[in-house]
Formats: structure tokens, sequence, C-alpha cells
């Protein structure tokens, strides 16, 4: 019996299961070949026990290691992963940086409100000696001020300082969400801010550096765009409160950022488009969900009788409508663009039907 | 360039081939010393595809195994070249000052050292 002939079936179906911590799109193109490059090899370290090597053979554990490197690295997108995956995680740094920013300009505004006065919200006339029985409660609303150093210490290459100081910044509405269980408000920007600071796990020592320039160009010019709030006035009391809170500014962000994106990209989009456009995209659905959380509070903490009831809620759903009207765009293209891109970077040649599928 | 890079460049210089034979090839130019596990060497071969150093030659199917043969490219040639070429101004250096050393306390050079 020669080596190919061996009935290879149980090993195969062993370094098979192995292969399954490899993304499904890349096993789709390389299982095959790496299965049998894999028999080939193990066959012909003693080909005359082929036999006993198909049923009772197991892949090494430097073998797992270098497949569950290989899941690791791809799934991670490195600067050297293939395209579709190297652009997935740029799309998830887009997602850490775009959520820091908004969440750092939020915290901005209320650091501004809190302790310098803004026209629409004035600053507290006394402040109340901090002593420890009130400590908490001094700390609790000024905590979101991390994700301001957060977003700093990402765009300047320090990740892993940014996760734990959002980390910190996130236990005040932890506990809000623990103590106000049935308020979806709580519950929805937790998730997102989770979301966010998971996603700056993008962030490694061998992906590329962030560009400076545009993020702190955008921090300042959101900076900008806040001291314009007080023309929100001018409209009707419900629709200003729907407008001018933390996921209102998310859907204001989208519907500026989404069709800029939308309008400027190349076609057919290249890497950065792809990536962009997913990320705008991500920022759109946590925008969606966010206002869709804090509408179903208010139309059960607003009674029937309220007269700002409706107002709030139908500006609640005009914003929804807007935000989707930008964001599926955004999504389908960027999501067409990622599916365009190859999951093996081979310059010449085809891999298959699935090679770009 | 990791060393595994290095020595799968070196294996598809002049014939393509497929994946076990790139760890033949490697296993047997390195003296044995490298020897890349399946994963490594598709992570190799991405890498060094992304590059453009390496590329898609054929696909065959032998004896119900079915094979990819990858070759190198010019870039890839030029990329092992400069890499070979470091590789050996870093050899010579340490040669060099071994030999310097070895003179001046009256030792005897190490096996295989060029003096």
């Amino acid at each position: 019996m020669t080596n190919q002939d061996a009935d290879s079936g149980l090993l195969e179906a062993r370094y098979r299961r192995l292969l399954r911590v490899l993304p499904p799109a890349y096993r789709a193109v390389r299982e095959q070949e790496m299965v049998d490059t894999f028999v080939e090899s193990r066959y012909s370290e003693q080909p005359e026990l082929a036999d006993v090597t198909a049923t009772y053979g197991r892949p090494s554990l430097a073998e797992k290691v270098s497949v569950l490197s290989l899941a690791l690295r791809l799934r991670w997108g490195g600067v050297d992963a293939p395209a579709r995956y190297r652009v997935r995680a740029e799309a998830t740094r887009n997602v850490a940086l775009l959520g820091l920013l908004m969440l750092a300009l939020w915290a901005a505004l209320m650091l501004q409100a809190r302790w310098g006065g803004t026209p629409w919200w004035p600053k507290p006339e006394v402040a109340e000696p901090i002593n420890s029985g009130n400590l908490w409660q001094v700390i609790a609303p000024n905590a979101p001020v991390l994700w301001i150093p957060a977003f700093v210490f990402v765009v300047f290459g320090r990740a892993r300082i940014a996760q734990l100081l959002g980390a910190i910044a996130m236990v005040p509405l932890l506990a809000g969400s623990l103590e106000f269980v049935g308020l979806l408000g709580y519950w929805v920007p937790l998730l997102v801010q989770v979301t966010v600071i998971a996603a700056i796990g993008a962030f490694r020592r061998d992906t590329p550096q962030v560009v400076r320039r545009p993020w702190l160009i955008a921090w300042t010019a959101g900076i900008v765009a806040l001291q314009a709030l007080p023309l929100a006035r001018h409209f009707p009391v419900g629709v200003t409160a729907a407008l001018i809170d933390e996921p209102g500014l998310w859907c204001v962000a989208v519907v500026v950022a989404a069709p800029a994106l939308l309008l400027s990209r190349r076609r057919p989009c290249d890497e950065a488009d792809v990536g962009r456009l997913l990320a705008i995209a991500s920022l759109a659905a946590a925008a969606l969900l966010w206002r869709a959380a804090t509408a179903a509070d208010l139309a059960v903490v607003l009674s029937v009788e309220d007269p700002l009831r409706d107002t709030v809620l139908v500006t609640c759903v005009v914003q929804m409508l807007v935000v989707a009207a930008v964001g599926i765009p955004a999504a389908v293209v960027g999501i067409r663009g990622l599916h365009r891109l190859p999951i093996v970077s081979y310059s010449a040649g085809r891999l298959g039907p699935g090679a770009t599928g | 360039m990791t060393e595994q890079a290095f020595f799968v460049l070196t294996a598809l210089v002049g014939q393509p081939l497929h994946g076990y034979s790139i760890l033949k090839a490697v296993t047997e130019l390195s003296d044995g010393r490298v020897k890349p596990r399946v994963g490594t060497l598709y992570g190799v071969l991405d890498r060094m595809a992304a590059e453009g150093a390496v590329e898609l030659d054929r696909e065959e199917v032998v004896s119900g195994r079915f094979r990819r043969y990858y070759r190198l490219t010019d870039d890839g040639h030029r990329l092992l070249a400069r890499e070979a070429a470091r590789q050996a101004a870093n050899a010579r250096t340490a040669t060099e000052r071994l030999a310097g050393w070895a003179a001046g306390v009256g030792a005897e050079p190490a096996a295989g050292e060029a003096v």
C-alpha cells in the first residue's frame, strides 16, 4: 500500500476538526490543501506505518499551535494578513476610534456643562464639599471624563491604557444598569461601551499606527460643533430633548459622516473606503439601537397626557429613519466591498470560485 | 524576515512547489534545523503573497491529493537576494570579529570559522 492509497479517513477527520478554528471563509479556500499537505507529511515520516498513522495518528501539539497561531493572525488581521481579514480588523479599529471619539466628545460636553456652565445646562450654583458620604455621587457623574484620555491614548498608540480607562469610565453606567434593571437606556449604552472597549483590542503591536492628524481634527471639529448646540433651543422642547442627548448626537454624527463617506469613496471601493464604511455602518447600528432603547424608555416613562410625549417620540422615530437611510447604504456598499477582497492574497492565478467569494 | 520565510523563498527558487514539497525542501535546505508545521507554512505563504513575493503557479490533483503549486515572483527573487546579502554581511562581520578575538587571545578558531 502506498502513502496515497492509505485510508486516511480518521487522521484527516482529526485534522479537519483542528482546522475549524480557522475563519470559515479561509477554510473554504484552504482546507483541502492543508489537509492533504498534513496527511502527506505525516505519511512521509514513517511510510511503512501509513496504515497505523491513518487510524491512530493525531495532529501533534506543535501542529495544533501552528494552526491556532494562523487562526489568531487571520482573525486579528495583522498588516500581512490577507486583504479581507486585514480590512475587517481595520474596520474594527475604526469602530474603536469612532466610538471613543463620540464618548469623549459627550464627556467633554458634560464636563463643560458641569464645571463651566453652558447656555442650555446651567452650572450648579453651589458645589457640595466632598466627603466619604457623597464620594460616589461626586465620582460617578465625572467618571465618563476618562473617555477623553482613553481616546487620546489610542490615537497616540497606547491601546491597553485606553482599555483600562474605558473599563473604569464604564463602572457608573454598569452600576446604573444594575440599579435600573428595566431601563434599556442604561443597558444599550453599556453594550455600546463594552463593544468599544473590546474593539480597542484590535490595536496591537503589529498593526499600523493610527494616523493622528484626521482624528485630532475630528476631535477639534467635534468640540467646535458642540458649541452650536444652543441653536437647538430654537426647536420645540420635545425635539431638542431628543436631539441633544447622547444617542441624538451619535445619530447626527452618522447622518453627517455616512453620506460624506459614500460620496467621497473610490469606485470600486479601495480597502480604506471599505474599512471606513463598515465602521460608520457599525456606528449607525449602535445609534439606532441606542435611540430605539431611549425611545422605548420614554414611551413608558412619559405619561400619555404629557404634551412632550408625542413630539419626543416622533422626533426619535424620524432620527432612526434618517440614520437607517444613510447607514444601510453604507453597510451594503461596505459589505460588498469586503466580499470583493481576496481571502488569500495571490497576485496571479486563481484559487477557485471560493477565492474571493 | 523569519528564518522559515527565508527557507520557504529559498525552496521556491527555480521551481514551483506544492505544500508538502515545500515543507520537505525547507527541512533539507536547513539541514533539519527548520521544520515548519502546516499551519506555519500557510501563514508564511500568506505573508509572502501579501508582499507580492509568492504567487500561485497551478493546481493539480495527484493520487487523490489536492495540490497547489507556488512560485517565486520577480519581487520575491529580489527580496530573497537582499535578505541573503544582508545575512551574508552579518555573518562576515561576526566572523571577522571572532577571528580578531581568536588572534588576540591565541584561541583556536571555532570549527568552520573563516580566518
